[in-house]
């Protein structure tokens, strides 16, 4: 049994004195004091939720997350990946000059295989608008990569191995040595035979396919004019092994100075 | 046995009373007739489960600070206001206990405990009555509020049932149960 006390006979108290004791101004004192600060109420935190709560939905609304919009972009890059590999290849074989940009292929052949040989190229890649071609002539097809449908290709391998440019793969490198040292070059027995160049060309940021491992004077004249100390990627570089299999080297990026 | 008049009120004055409590929702200064009407009747059910005097007058004070504050949660249904303030201060004498601010005491009168005995035994002398504060100061805390609220205080099982939040013919139950638990126990000593 808990601490209890048992008193007899207690004195009444009369209710005058109980009266006499009644202070409702503290009753109020005490029921002020007993409300919570602002910063506790709902009065605070509902439009502090509320405005987080659209800031989230905002947010969520702006970023294009859904999975399956994934799965398109990346089935479409992945189109777009094979039609180019499957168009370098082939220029690659007919010894031709490729300048590649997004939605535009610029075809400039000295072969006059090429005609004949682009035939089959049309057939491979349907978007591109068939146009007979003589020796040094220059046309614009337009190409619309999205709409490409899958074709079956050869396999094109990555391979993990660092180009160089005189010795460099990534980092300051003197602009004459870029344009007449060796070119793009790979020392595990492979020969680079083309690449994609970003740069500047005057009018602003341009990706354009070289045919070969050199830097043509063109684009020399180009990288010197506008690109000193600014970086320049090298990408998509193409090599054959020994075997003559085409195999892409990682990219590179290049600062040309002085 | 005698009914509490401020307790058990007409329809009109429930109904008044009930205007006071929304007008006191709106504005905490209109609380004031509430608190005129039942502060004595507070102060006396915390009084006598106490000894100190000034302590019950603060307890009394916390009891319609607790109600001020929660009077938005309050809903009138036609029990009056008192049910709802004796469950508060209930509360705050617990908590008082608990926080060793004050002491458990059963105040008894002579006369109560006499009627008691008289339930009890025939015989009504001093030993009697000696033994019948032991075996009170021995009783479980549920039974002792029943004997308290029934046989100190002289309040209806309506009232008991409204306080202790059970019906009325539960409160005469248990009431009675624990009467018959202290003749038990008296008669064993």
């Amino acid at each position: 049994m808990e601490n209890r006390k048992t008193t007899l006979d207690r004195e009444q108290l009369s209710s005058e004195v109980i009266r006499g004791e009644q202070n409702f101004n503290q009753v109020l004192k005490g029921h002020q004091a007993m409300k919570p600060p602002l910063w506790k109420t709902a009065w605070f935190y509902g439009p502090i939720g509320l405005a987080s709560l659209a800031l989230v939905v905002a947010v969520s609304n702006m970023k294009p997350n859904s999975t399956e919009e994934d799965q398109i972009l990346n089935s479409l890059n992945t189109q777009e990946e094979e039609v180019r590999e499957a168009k370098n290849q082939f220029f690659s074989e007919t010894n031709s000059v490729v300048v590649s940009k997004k939605e535009t292929v610029l075809i400039a052949s000295a072969n006059p295989e090429l005609p004949k040989a682009l035939e089959s190229v049309v057939v491979l890649i349907e978007n591109i608008e068939k146009v007979p071609l003589e020796m040094g002539e220059e046309k614009i097809i337009e190409e619309s990569i999205m709409e490409t449908p899958v074709i079956e290709i050869q396999e094109v391998k990555r391979f993990k191995t660092m180009p160089n440019i005189a010795g460099v793969f990534t980092g300051k490198l003197q602009i004459d040595n870029l344009c007449s040292a060796g070119g793009v070059s790979c020392n595990n027995g492979f020969t680079v035979y083309s690449f994609d160049i970003q740069y500047h060309n005057g009018s602003g940021d341009v990706i354009e396919r070289i045919k070969g491992d050199r830097f043509p004077p063109f684009l020399c004249n180009k990288l010197r004019a506008y690109n000193l100390n600014q970086e320049v990627m090298i990408t998509n570089i193409l090599a054959k092994n020994e075997e003559g299999m085409v195999e892409r080297l990682i990219s590179m990026r290049i600062e040309p100075i002085f | 046995m005698a009914v509490n008049p401020v307790y058990h009120q007409s329809n009109t004055k429930l109904q008044q009373e009930a205007v006071w409590i929304e007008e006191a929702k709106e504005d905490a200064e209109r609380f004031g007739p509430l608190y005129t009407k039942y502060h004595e009747q507070i102060f006396r059910y915390v009084y006598q489960r106490m000894d100190d005097r000034e302590l019950a007058f603060d307890v009394t004070s916390q009891v319609f600070i607790k109600a001020l504050s929660n009077l938005h949660k309050y809903e009138f249904r036609g029990v009056p206001f008192s049910s709802w303030l004796y469950r508060i201060a209930k509360s705050e004498l617990y908590q008082a206990f608990r926080d060793r601010k004050a002491r458990r005491t059963v105040n008894v009168e002579s006369i109560h405990l006499f009627e008691i005995i008289e339930e009890i035994d025939d015989d009504d002398s001093v030993f009697h009555k000696k033994k019948l504060l032991k075996c009170l100061s021995m009783l479980k805390e549920a039974d002792l509020q029943l004997i308290e609220l029934r046989y100190f205080e002289k309040r209806s099982y309506r009232e008991i049932g409204q306080i202790l939040e059970i019906t009325e013919n539960n409160a005469k139950v248990r009431a009675f149960r624990a009467l018959e638990r202290l003749k038990k126990q008296f008669l064993k000593q």
